[in-house]
């Protein structure tokens, strides 16, 4: 490798693998130095346990990412999930009162609802052949109204109901949730990198061309990369209506922005083909501590997004810089 | 024209299935034709119209219609902004969140000097900040507009929050306000703005030589490139007047509705997006027009106004804005692939010939 450009191939490669490690540590540091309360154990592992839900749905986004498309129907597939499996698991009976009483039900259903949904955004992109954009904010629109349609403007409370079992344990004084983003990062981990599945999803993405050519069946895979994120985002409702302990209509609003913010800042590129599971974990991780610090410091509500934008544009902005230097140093070598 | 029979044309069995005479060429029809094909939205607004003005007693009452040319100033000026973006191959999600920022800046600037001059400068200001902010970050930098348009989204909806915490801004200055209801041969000024931005821009497209490299650059920027486009001054003036649009749309909104919020755009984002690319204007740029996005936008218009006359709650009237953007654009990209088709089957005829 010749020096010319000044910068080295693998040290680019590791900067922008660990660039959300960097801005990561930097926000922890600055939050710590100007709040007490932020780095104590009860804190850091709010913070762990708020990000859960985020950290999931961003799992099951990479592998759509990954592929080049994109899913922003996500908040209200999470909604709609949520209330398909909240008719099909409450308890005759107890609808009448103020608490609805949930059977264990609730998890599978949950699941399949998401699976569904996620197969169905995955269907209409290969079957109408349009573009993942406009087809998931078609069934944005579609699963928020029909979510809002079953549950009406009340919540739907869920006390003593099993959802609140995954939401509110605790296991060696760790959250339940925590065990599970934990299990899923792994298998998520493995399935992309040493499965066939997952390569071919990031040999579609790197060059659809070469992806077709080569015979791979790719309707099959953006089917099926839409659908672990339809289920990856079920989890996370189950998460966070276990966490709330409500069912409201308006659950996952805006949730698609911050789980795309999170996988951009975990370095996975919207343009397809190069991304990590670790990193979309991360983002999710940084997004979270921000909101956390800002909250801890008595910061304005409102300011929280102007803070999330700048950081968004930045760590892409270092990317592309980089990425740029590295197509330079390589052209010299 | 003959049709191609050398036993080396098999190949294209796809091509040889309909070999038929082109479409304009049947007498009569041909233009009209033409016209549907080029706004794919077109009939179907018409046949909508047909059965409404049938099956809802005052649809097409001039109440009715005024109503909902009000409702549509705002948007025509936002779409014409969207569709230079998505025709140059990008996208922009900050126009809902400057017509927030924008009208807030707008509606404080006329609180404090009284005057509707200096708010609308307030709006362009505003608007054609973030738009050069939007431009210049993905031109220069070229980053990916998605992301860098997310993030100005993100901050200048917080921006607007921050300036008026939360709240909406009324008791703008009266003259303002009388404008907006005023109607010039019982058209709605607003509406008059609203098309004639359109209309400009709609010609500034087909018949300038900048509109040409708009289109050359978003179907092949490649061939632009070698033929002497400057492709990020292009695409930075682009999102400089998709951003001035925005605080165009602003001034307007407030000029109709009489309040300023900095969640004034948080719905029609959406609906802006869904109506150019309902409209027919791709995603992947090159492909579409002013014209177009303006029939999306109707059509979008019409219908939410007969769900509502209907008594469709608002979730109905999204489940259905859904499917059909869906069916909109699946339609859309069936009729341009169809078209891609044609071309090249033409050009193999004429290399027959």
């Amino acid at each position: 490798m010749t020096q010319s450009g000044g910068i080295d191939r693998a040290w680019v490669a590791n900067i922008q693998r660990y660039s959300v490690v960097v801005m990561l540590v930097a926000v922890v540091v600055v939050f710590a130095s100007i709040s007490t309360p932020f780095f104590t154990a009860s804190n850091l592992n709010n913070i762990l346990l708020q990000s859960t839900a985020t950290a999931l749905a961003a799992i099951g986004m990479t592998f759509v990412i990954v592929t080049g498309e994109i899913d922003i129907s996500i908040g209200s597939l999470m909604s709609l999930a949520m209330t398909l499996a909240w008719m099909f698991s409450v308890i005759p009976g107890a609808e009448a009162g103020q608490q609805a009483g949930v059977s264990a039900w609730v998890y599978p259903v949950g699941l399949l609802a998401g699976l569904a949904l996620g197969l169905i955004n995955g269907l209409m992109i290969v079957v109408l052949r349009i573009n993942s954009f406009i087809a998931t904010l078609a069934t944005m629109f579609a699963f928020r109204g029909i979510a809002w349609k079953m549950v009406g403007s009340s919540d739907k409370a869920f006390a003593d109901s099993p959802v609140l079992f995954l939401g509110r344990t605790e296991l060696f004084g760790i959250g339940l949730p925590i065990y599970l983003v934990a299990i899923s990062a792994i298998a998520a981990f493995l399935v992309l990198t040493r499965t066939p599945f997952g390569r071919y999803l990031y040999a579609m993405g790197g060059s659809p061309r070469s992806a077709v050519e080569s015979g791979l069946p790719v309707n099959l895979l953006k089917v099926m990369a839409f659908g672990v994120c339809g289920l990856c985002v079920a989890a996370a409702g189950l998460i966070t209506i276990g966490r709330v302990g409500t069912l409201q209509a308006g659950l996952g609003n805006g949730f698609e922005f911050t789980v795309i913010a999170a996988v951009v800042l975990g370095g996975t590129s919207l343009l397809g083909g190069r991304g990590t599971i670790i990193g979309s974990i991360l983002g999710a991780v940084l997004l979270v501590v921000i909101d956390n610090g800002l909250n801890l410091v008595n910061a304005s509500v409102y300011i929280y997004d102007v803070v999330k934008g700048a950081i968004l544009i930045t760590a892409v902005l270092i990317d592309v810089a980089l990425l740029r230097r590295l197509g330079a140093s390589a052209r010299a070598a | 024209m003959t049709r191609p029979t050398k036993p080396e044309r098999t190949g294209f069995a796809e091509l040889n299935d309909r070999p038929g005479p082109a479409r304009t060429s049947v007498p009569g029809l041909g233009p009209l034709l033409a016209v549907f094909r080029d706004l794919p939205m077109l009939p179907v607004i018409l046949v909508a119209l047909t059965i409404l003005s049938f099956a809802i007693d005052g649809f097409m009452s001039i109440g009715n219609a005024q109503n909902m040319m009000r409702q549509l100033s705002v948007i025509l000026i936002a779409v014409t902004g969207e569709t230079l973006v998505l025709l140059i191959g990008g996208i922009d999600l900050s126009i809902g969140a400057i017509i927030g920022l924008a009208s807030v800046c707008g509606a404080l600037t006329m609180q404090f000097t009284g005057s509707p001059a200096l708010g609308l400068l307030a709006c362009l200001a505003v608007g054609a900040g973030v738009g050069a902010l939007n431009g210049s970050l993905i031109s220069r930098f070229g980053l990916p507009p998605f992301i860098v348009t997310f993030g100005t989204m993100l901050t200048a909806r917080a921006l607007g929050f921050l300036l008026t915490g939360g709240r909406s801004i009324g008791k703008l200055p009266q003259p303002l306000l009388e404008a907006g209801r005023m109607n010039i041969a019982g058209i709605p000024l607003v509406f008059i703005l609203g098309l004639a931005v359109a209309l400009l821009f709609g010609f500034v497209l087909s018949r300038t030589a900048f509109g040409q490299r708009i289109y050359l650059t978003g179907s092949n920027p490649r061939a632009a490139l070698f033929s002497g486009i400057e492709i990020d001054r292009l695409k930075f003036q682009v999102y400089l007047i998709s951003g001035t649009l925005a605080g165009v749309a602003a001034y307007v909104f407030m000029m109709r509705l009489g309040t300023a919020s900095p969640t004034a755009g948080d719905q029609l984002l959406l609906q802006i997006i869904g109506a150019v690319v309902l409209g027919g204007t791709a995603l992947t740029g090159g492909e579409g027009g002013i014209a177009r996005s303006v029939t999306g936008a109707v059509l979008v218009a019409i219908l939410i106004k007969s769900l509502e006359i209907m008594g469709a709650q608002f979730w109905d009237q999204m489940i259905v804005i859904g499917v059909l953007t869906a069916l909109g654009s699946a339609l859309g990209a069936w009729l341009s692939r169809r078209r891609t088709r044609e071309t090249k089957r033409e050009d193999l005829v004429q290399q027959d010939e």
